[in-house]
């Protein structure tokens, strides 16, 4: 018993060691659909994400955004209400929004993972940022 | 009015998905296993249960003070800290909650010592002469209580309208220590045996621990003491509510649950729906055999339930590890008031985290399927041996499928 679970755990590590630190094998779509308002630009060394926050909605709503570690990330938020967007990175970062406002903001992130970038008012996970090696 | 979804009260990143690759390598492993057990293994039983002769042993007075020290500087750090970024809050979810898991791995049921419930509930019954409380805790309440304590706290953390909410989880703390100090008072130490959710939580993965026995260092192979878990009504449900609400805490963080306005009452009755649909399948599977009366056959889930602990403790380590690890030095930082860089360990090493993801929940199906397997042995007919136990063995595999799918997808 305790013999077939060491064989096993060696078995995993094993595949993990041949696999190498994973760069850029994507299960889900890679980029969300441009239809969506959210975009990447061609070059590889930033990803714009436009958000609509407009009557209550938020466009995108629940969108994967894949990034780099180090990568920027430049959020373009336009809304027609105040808002609180909380980036639940570590540590945590908050963007607050005006009637009316239409700003970027960069971010870059250094420990790979999964972020959620939320409309906290509206309680709306806007997008999350696959943020990977 | 605002929630966190993905963020368990204390907010912070999740990991990467693990590759494919690593579920499909995990995925078939497990599956392997599972029928070779069935076909290979051993057909006289080797873990039978050895009867605890006279209950567990009497609580250590330095446990019990260094247990009242930790609690007074958690609520201290709930109740008087700040009510931003609070302490108390992180220690609540990450320490207790998590953290829980991996003690009574390696130190076993120590809860029981540290418990500052039972302390007052030791000190009220000597002063009253009524060490045993007021009224004997019925026997069909089993575990219940405690599956609806875990049930409210499962709901506060990834179901309320905002778990990081500091006056939300105080008011949880209050009555969860309201009714802990009144219940036991009333029906005695039995109360935290069955009814205290954390304490039963804890009770029930310690016989998981290789290393403790009966609360003392006693290194011995989990398989012989996991038999030892005491059935009462509820115990299904418990570990149900364990595996389901864990299993709901990551498929809501997919793409396509994130993309849907549900409501707080559209997210708790999904929430219970995953408890209840991991109960249920186990209820079902476990009772699919021939040649055993009605009666023997309604008793067939409690005496197989402690299989699922492997599974539930695989599944939570793989889902909690990073959180506990990173998250967790944060709150201990927040707790010393001391200003330190957290190191990702884990979350940069994101190959090795997703094999170890993978290592736990492969290693708790396989113990899992070894616990059905040798328990069948005593508890089913002879006849009925190897077909009877194939619908507790599929659905295991469709427990572990699912959860390696969510770790995969999300």
């Amino acid at each position: 018993m305790t013999r077939i679970v060491a064989a096993l755990f060696a078995a995993v590590l094993l595949v993990a060691g041949c696999g190498g630190e994973d760069t850029g094998k994507v299960s889900s779509t890679p980029n969300p659909s441009p239809d969506k308002a959210s975009a990447t630009e061609p070059a590889d060394d930033a990803v714009v994400v436009d958000i609509a926050i407009r009557d209550g909605k938020v466009t995108p709503q629940g969108d994967r955004v894949d990034v780099k570690v180090g990568q920027k990330v430049t959020l373009h938020i336009t809304s027609d209400a105040r808002e609180t967007i909380h980036i639940h990175s570590q540590p945590e970062r908050e963007v607050e929004i005006g009637d009316g406002d239409d700003i970027e903001k960069a971010f870059t992130f250094d420990v790979p993972g999964q972020i959620a970038v939320e409309a906290h008012e509206l309680d709306v996970t806007i997008v999350q940022l696959v943020v990977r090696p | 009015m605002p929630a966190s979804l993905a963020a368990h009260g204390v907010g912070g990143s999740t990991d990467l998905p693990i590759p494919f690759l690593y579920a499909m390598v995990g995925a078939s492993w497990a599956l392997t296993i599972s029928f070779a057990v069935l076909a290979l293994a051993w057909k006289e039983p080797r873990f039978t249960a050895e009867p605890e002769v006279d209950g567990p042993r009497p609580r250590r007075p330095s446990l019990a003070l260094l247990g009242a020290l930790i609690t007074v500087w958690f609520l201290g750090a709930l109740y008087a800290g700040p009510d931003d970024a609070n302490a108390g809050l992180g220690a609540f979810y990450i320490l207790v909650w998590v953290g829980l898991v991996p003690l009574a791995l390696l130190a076993g049921h120590v809860w029981r010592d540290l418990s500052p419930w039972r302390s007052i509930q030791a000190l009220v019954g000597r002063l009253t002469g009524r060490p045993d409380g007021y009224v004997a805790y019925p026997a069909w309440l089993g575990y219940w209580p405690a599956v609806f304590g875990l049930l409210a706290f499962v709901w506060l953390e990834l179901a309320s309208p905002d778990p990081g909410d500091i006056g939300a989880v105080r008011l949880w703390v209050t009555v969860y220590v309201v009714v802990t100090i009144t219940g036991g008072i009333v029906f005695g130490p039995r109360w935290h045996d069955r009814a205290d959710p954390f304490d039963v939580y804890s009770y029930v993965i310690s016989y998981l621990s290789p290393f403790v026995r009966d609360r003392r260092l006693d290194v011995h192979n989990p398989l012989r003491t996991l038999p030892q878990v005491q059935v009462h009504p509820g115990l299904v449900a418990l570990l149900a509510t364990l595996l389901g609400s864990t299993a709901y805490d990551s498929f809501s963080a997919s793409s396509f649950w994130q993309s849907k306005s549900v409501s707080v009452l559209g997210q708790t009755l999904t929430m219970v729906g995953f408890c209840v649909v991991v109960a249920v399948l186990f209820q079902v599977a476990t009772r699919a055999t021939g040649g055993v009366t009605p009666d023997e056959r309604a008793g067939l889930p409690g005496r197989l339930a402690h299989s699922l602990v492997p599974i539930v403790v695989g599944y939570i380590f793989a889902h909690y590890l990073t959180y506990l690890v990173e998250t967790g030095q944060a709150v201990v930082f927040a707790l010393l008031s001391i200003d330190r860089d957290i190191s990702y360990v884990l979350s940069v090493h994101t190959s090795t985290l997703a094999a170890l993801k993978v290592s736990f929940v492969v290693a708790g199906h396989v113990l899992a399927v070894v616990a059905a397997h040798d328990r069948a042995l005593i508890v089913l007919p002879r006849a009925h041996r190897l077909s009877g136990q194939m619908g507790l063995l599929l659905l295991m595999v469709a427990y572990t499928f699912t959860g390696l799918f969510l770790l995969f997808s999300v």
